[in-house]
């Protein structure tokens, strides 16, 4: 039989084997990076997941509903890259914490941001004892805090800060909101957070959310999460909505979508087009 | 071992009597008796049977009763057990807090766990198949304390649901979302628990190191599970027909023998290296969750090996069905109810006797240029393709059209990024950092397989669905073509006439298997 062949060669599988593992060494040492920065808004189905990534560096958004983010960390982190810089969790519900799970079972990850925020679900809880178990640093910035990345990334946090507590009868409420800032793009990452959040966060801290490049549009296109006034303050260049295909919530809300046509905006969907990659150089965008 | 080579009679009426046993377990499969109904007019018959074969002296005559015996024998094992596990009550319906010990290896697939319970809170000792969310993560053998509401499980619409359970001797399952709480972790058989631990670790060291969906496909064509694929992966790989590399075969088995023969040959004794095998392979099975294939190839290579050590050769057809025998005998469920045993049987089969017609169609002239790898990897697929395609018909509705060619394809590299990823693993236990580097190795073979997949179940031809009302008469057609056709090969070569005749003499054609070439290597 043909597999009785081929193990018959074991030998030279071995010598084969020991060859490719001389060439695996040597070209760890040789490997150029892409040196742009990406953004990808993970198709993980109902839920939010996005990971900005640069050459190694990498800061994770939410992980999604289930595992498949494993998956889609696959295919876009370079392949002996298994760590994981920064994980930002905006809120404990299931379709935002699930995946993160998975994700720091098998990746090695540096520092965690989220509120704190207590909540109890099997999952949300399984987080918190897995990053305890495995001592990882973690943050709960106030709002205006900053925090610099790889070379010139910068994130300033807009909410919740102290209040996540106060906030917690609705969880969407205490998505963490930050800006992202890299040379003259700039983006703003959402979670669920909804109306009275961009109220709180437009009378303190309107100048925080101006000249902005790269929306990821709050609460998965809901109306809830996103209104003309809204919209029109922070006037992106690009939308893009993670929802799941045929999703019993209805996603994305068509008065979302009014209110982003109406200021011009290029409007994607995760549950039309997949995941979406967006690539800059600091100065110029792609969107793929 | 008493199917080994003695006068003809003797031994092919053994053949009768495996057969026999493992009609009357399947047809007792279909009907729901109690057996403390009819046991006692069974031991009557039993004992007239008895009387039968004393009172007569023809042997025609004297094997009838005892086949007739050994299928009662059958009958009732089934019924027995299917009583057993009948007459296991809960307090079905009611809300209710109890504890129980994990006793299997929790299989993990998207965002839930299942695995089944014991639990002694309900009199007798019983098992209840528990689903829950994926994390927290249980382990074999763990204590745990579970607050919800007990299920009679009732069958789904196209799935024969309670027999499944019943298979793994679970009789109750529980309402969504149960409160689960760990109280030890003490339970369990301490040496399965390290040989799960053991597993354990070599999944996390590969889902560390290699991305998905590679990683899970490396585990799986290593110790054989579907555990981390998602859907449409899986959809994909039933489509191409490849499905078996990641269901444990007799594959992984040989490679055991094969390798510890190999290399330990001129060091210790053939007997030695046999009780090593035993070892191995059992450690093996316990690790992987004792699947029916697993089961298989262990005992049909085990007993191979020891035929080879005692200088005998063993006749295929009293192996493979005492090898049936004995797993029925063991757990008479999965004879009708286990897919698994199913295919594996039929594709050993189908190896054995069918393969060498293909083989001989080979020899041909214009097959002259057809490099020797693609022959058998044609000869290898097809022969164990044809005798399962019914089977996967009946169960799946689904044929993939060119399994065929992504076999051809792949077969071939599976047996080295097995070797690859076994390689890294153990690397990786004593070196971590130059562990890392070896999987990613693994990676390419892994990532090819999983591309012919992707691209082949794209192919709008990849494979067809066939409604359930041609499939019964597509099925006895197709039985009765493959039929005629070893039929006719066998009756042209009396001497290979396996299934009836001289066991004797195997043809050149088919002592070509691993089994002939474990021999030989042991003979040296």
């Amino acid at each position: 039989m043909l597999f009785r062949k081929l193990i018959q060669n074991w030998r030279i599988y071995l010598l084969i084997f020991l060859a490719l593992l001389t060439l695996a060494i040597w070209s760890a040492y040789f490997k150029e990076p892409d040196s742009n920065l990406h953004i990808f808004i993970f198709d993980i189905g109902q839920g939010d997941s996005e990971l900005i990534q640069k050459g190694n560096y990498q800061i994770l958004i939410d992980g999604g509903p289930d595992d498949s983010v494993i998956a889609q960390l696959g295919k876009v982190m370079p392949l002996e890259d298994r760590e994981i810089e920064e994980i930002i969790l905006t809120h404990p519900h299931a379709d935002h914490v699930t995946g993160l799970v998975d994700v720091l079972e098998r990746y090695k990850v540096d520092r965690i941001v989220y509120s704190k925020v207590d909540y109890s679900s099997n999952i949300y809880q399984s987080f918190i004892s897995k990053i305890e178990k495995k001592n990882i640093p973690v943050t709960n910035p106030n709002i205006g805090e900053t925090e610099d990345v790889f070379d010139q990334g910068k994130i300033t946090y807009l909410w919740p800060g102290k209040n996540a507590e106060s906030y917690k009868e609705n969880l969407n409420n205490t998505s963490e909101v930050f800006r992202f800032d890299y040379g003259k793009f700039s983006g703003l990452f959402t979670g669920d957070a909804e109306l009275p959040v961009w109220q709180e966060i437009i009378s303190k801290n309107k100048n925080l959310i101006l000249n902005i490049t790269f929306l990821k549009v709050a609460h998965h296109g809901s109306n809830t999460g996103t209104s003309d006034e809204i919209a029109s303050t922070i006037d992106p260049h690009i939308a893009i909505i993670s929802c799941g295909q045929n999703n019993k919530y209805g996603f994305p809300h068509k008065k979302t979508i009014g209110a982003l046509e109406k200021i011009g905006a290029d409007i994607y969907r995760t549950d039309l087009l997949g995941t979406i990659n967006i690539s800059t150089n600091g100065e110029n965008w792609s969107v793929k | 071992m008493m199917m080994k080579k003695k006068s003809i009679p003797n031994f092919r009426v053994l053949t009768i009597l495996f057969i026999a046993f493992l009609v009357g377990v399947f047809v007792s499969s279909y009907f729901d008796i109690d057996f403390f109904r009819i046991y006692q007019i069974a031991f009557l018959l039993f004992l007239v049977l008895l009387g039968g074969i004393f009172l007569f002296r023809n042997i025609k005559l004297n094997i009838c009763f005892a086949a007739t015996m050994i299928f009662f024998a059958g009958f009732l094992l089934f019924s027995f057990i299917n009583t057993k596990l009948n007459n296991l009550t809960a307090p079905f319906g009611q809300t209710l807090e109890f504890s129980g010990i994990v006793s299997s290896y929790p299989d993990i697939s998207g965002n839930s766990q299942s695995f089944y319970l014991s639990t002694s809170d309900f009199g007798n000792s019983m098992k209840i198949y528990i689903s829950t969310s994926a994390f927290p993560r249980y382990s074999y053998g763990d204590a745990i304390k579970v607050k919800s509401t007990i299920q009679k499980p009732t069958n789904f619409s196209d799935f024969d649901w309670v027999s499944y359970l019943k298979r793994y001797g679970a009789t109750a399952t529980l309402d969504n979302n149960p409160q689960i709480k760990l109280i030890s972790n003490s339970g369990g058989n301490s040496l399965l628990k390290s040989l799960y631990r053991i597993r354990r670790n070599f999944e996390n060291v590969v889902q560390k190191t290699l991305p998905e969906p590679e990683s899970s496909l490396g585990i799986g064509i290593l110790i054989g599970s579907k555990q981390g694929f998602s859907k449409s992966l899986i959809n994909d790989f039933s489509r191409v027909g490849i499905t078996h590399i990641i269901a444990l075969s007799g594959y992984n088995v040989t490679i055991i023998i094969i390798f510890l023969t190999d290399i330990l040959l001129g060091f210790i004794s053939r007997k030695k290296i046999f009780v090593l095998s035993i070892i191995f392979i059992a450690t093996f099975v316990a690790m992987t969750g004792a699947a029916s294939s697993v089961i298989r190839a262990a005992i049909i290579t085990l007993l191979i090996a020891y035929g080879k050590t005692i200088g005998r050769r063993a006749d295929m057809a009293n192996l493979i069905l005492l090898s049936a025998t004995v797993m029925v005998a063991i757990n008479p469920f999965v004879l009708r109810y286990d897919t698994g045993f199913q295919l594996s049987f039929l594709a050993f089969v189908g190896l054995i006797y069918f393969s060498p017609i293909l083989q001989k169609v080979f020899t041909r002239r214009i097959f002259r240029y057809v490099p020797e790898f693609v022959k058998s990897a044609v000869t290898e697929t097809l022969s164990a393709q044809i005798f399962v395609l019914p089977l996967i018909l009946s169960a799946f509705g689904l044929i993939s059209v060119i399994a065929l060619i992504t076999n051809i394809l792949i077969l071939p590299i599976i047996p080295a990024s097995m070797l690859f990823i076994f390689l890294s693993t153990l690397i990786y236990w004593i070196i971590p950092t130059i562990g890392k580097l070896a999987l990613l190795i693994s990676y390419l073979p892994l990532k090819y397989i999983i591309l012919i997949a992707e691209y082949f179940s794209k192919l709008p031809i990849s494979a067809i669905q066939i409604s359930g009302r041609w499939q019964v008469g597509l099925i006895i057609f197709y039985a009765l073509t493959i039929g005629i056709i070893i039929l006719r090969h066998y009756s042209k070569n009396t001497n290979q006439f396996l299934i009836f005749g001289n066991s004797a003499s195997f043809s050149k054609e088919q002592s070509k298997n691993v089994f002939s070439y474990l021999s030989d290597k042991i003979k040296r």
